[in-house]
């Protein structure tokens, strides 16, 4: 049976199913000009496509961006790992906001580019790749959201789109440094930090507004989605037990790791252990936005589809519910004094998790305090960088790991030596 | 990887190595490192054998070799945290072996080198 999870018709059969989809929920034609919308949309955060294409558009978009995804793995050779699984979920979660297949492709075509220049194999920048397109609104933005005439903003697009393909091999790399691993969105950091210079450049030189776009988003598709997210993560707990009925016997290997990465959990604990754990992870994050009252909108399901993929990469329940529930204390009293809640707080529940590795480096309580920290620093961040990084909660997550590890690393100094004695 | 990255990433794997035997305890070790035409090796030659380190390592370091990833997160190595943590060792490193000679224990690291 452990075959079962290791053939190419799982592949095929589920992208079949993720092409039948949006047609059991919508209209042909409803389907396509809903993904012209999302198309000629900027996309700049936070752009739920469910509000600005529909359902079935917006899970078309999903099939698209795994299609082309699927087949750059297969035609490079790849197999599936923890960090490649990560990168396709959090693809297939960032197509319900900003990621589609026009502003992710001269983001490919750029790396592939860096790959050439650097005389490196293309294969060697699959992980920054799987995750690059979490700048991609930048290539939106130049054509659909400048308000230039197509002839300068189409050539400006490509242009920055391969520069920025180009450049996030070069500095993902040395960004690693900055939090020592304990950011699982690395590359979300190092986006973060290009769009810091888009956005000032853009708002400095050429004075645009990045801020002036409808950022509402729907919850009409709650229930559907809630669904989809339950029924995807029983069916992986449920595969991962009927390929190898002894795969819990493994659970410890992933529970004991901090997480930091790279974690690999597909390779330490093999890809039934690691997929019963995403099908957990996922679960966790639909029971947070149950007990939260967080109605599932494009952002809040791309949280639990990220969340999710990086249960092979990094992320378990003991590493991630105390950095979770440090955002939650944040989500309590915001909603207890404001009466409600942002979208970027609501995501934060979930995204907090690239922290999680501080947890499982120090503890629930720092833990707690990461996230708690964490969600405080996210609504800094997004207007820093001005919308262009998908993965703000990643760019500000960077800062979390790197305040909080060296000081309780320092504090800990002596249990080091404990254990080295 | 470039010539330059390559030899980076050989002194790091050094001190990922001379970090992690300290974290066990050791107060006294031998590194040696040979390259040759597509080959380097680590020795790390121990005083005495510990076997929860051991199957650490091999548990780590005895699975397949992955480059699409070692090219991304090479530069964590050497920064370990802990003493149960060689992630990204394990990542850049075909095979170990290891043998128990004269009140040593001798464990050998395999890394072979693209042209």
């Amino acid at each position: 049976m452990k075959r079962l999870l290791h053939t190419k018709p799982i592949t095929i059969i589920t992208l079949v199913i993720l092409f039948i989809l949006p047609f059991l929920f919508e209209s042909w034609d409803k389907i396509v000009d809903g993904m012209i919308a999302i198309l000629t949309h900027p996309s700049l955060l936070i752009s739920d496509y469910l509000r600005i294409g529909g359902l079935g558009a917006s899970l078309l978009n999903v099939a698209l961006l795994m299609l082309i995804n699927v087949l750059l793995l297969h035609a490079l050779k790849l197999k599936l790992t923890g960090p490649i699984f990560a990168g396709l979920l959090t693809i297939a979660g960032f197509a319900f906001f900003g990621k589609n297949p026009l502003n992710t492709l001269p983001i490919y075509v750029g790396i592939f580019l860096s790959a050439k220049f650097q005389k490196v194999d293309f294969r060697s920048l699959i992980i920054v790749l799987l995750f690059s397109t979490g700048i991609s609104p930048i290539v939106s933005y130049l054509i659909f959201g400048t308000g230039w005439h197509l002839m300068y903003a189409i050539p400006a697009a490509l242009v920055i789109g391969l520069l920025t393909g180009f450049l996030l091999p070069i500095m993902s790399v040395h960004m690693l440094r900055f939090h020592k691993g304990y950011n699982l969105y690395n590359v979300g950091f190092t986006m973060g930090i290009l769009s810091l210079l888009y956005s000032a450049i853009l708002r400095g030189v050429f004075k645009l507004n990045l801020f002036s776009f409808d950022s509402s988003t729907t919850e009409a598709y709650n229930i559907p989605l809630l669904i989809i997210s339950i029924v995807l993560s029983v069916l992986l707990i449920i595969g991962g037990f009927i390929a190898d009925p002894q795969a819990l016997k493994k659970y410890p290997i992933i529970l004991k790791s901090s997480g930091r990465l790279a974690s690999d959990f597909m390779r330490d604990a093999g890809k039934e252990m690691a997929l019963i754990n995403v099908g957990i992870m996922g679960l966790i994050s639909v029971l947070f936005c149950l007990v939260l009252g967080i109605g599932i909108n494009g952002p809040v399901m791309s949280g639990i589809l990220t969340v999710m993929g990086f249960g092979a990469f990094g992320k378990h329940p003991k590493n991630s519910l105390p950095v979770m529930l440090g955002a939650t204390i944040w989500f309590i009293i915001t909603k207890e004094t404001t009466g409600s809640v942002s979208t970027g707080l609501a995501i934060g529940v979930l995204f907090v998790t690239a922290v999680a590795p501080v947890a499982g480096r120090h503890g629930f309580f720092v833990g707690l305090l990461a996230g708690f920290i964490h969600v405080l620093f996210t609504p800094l961040t997004y207007p820093f960088q001005g919308g262009f990084d998908l993965y703000n909660n990643g760019f500000a997550a960077g800062f979390v790991a790197a305040i909080i590890v060296p000081i309780f690393d320092v504090l800990r100094k002596d249990k080091i030596q404990e254990e080295a004695s | 990887m470039k010539s330059k990255q390559e030899l980076k990433l050989v002194s790091q794997i050094i001190q990922e190595l001379s970090l992690f035997v300290m974290y066990h305890g050791y107060k006294t070790y031998q590194l040696h490192f040979n390259r040759q035409d597509l080959q380097e090796t680590f020795i790390l030659i121990l005083p005495d054998k510990k076997d929860d380190m051991l199957s650490f390592m091999e548990q780590k370091i005895n699975q397949k070799r992955e480059h699409e990833i070692e090219a991304y997160y090479w530069e964590l190595l050497g920064d370990l945290d802990s003493s149960f943590e060689l992630n990204i060792l394990g990542l850049v490193i075909d095979h170990m072996s290891y043998s128990w000679k004269d009140n040593q224990l001798i464990i050998t690291l395999y890394r072979t080198i693209k042209e």
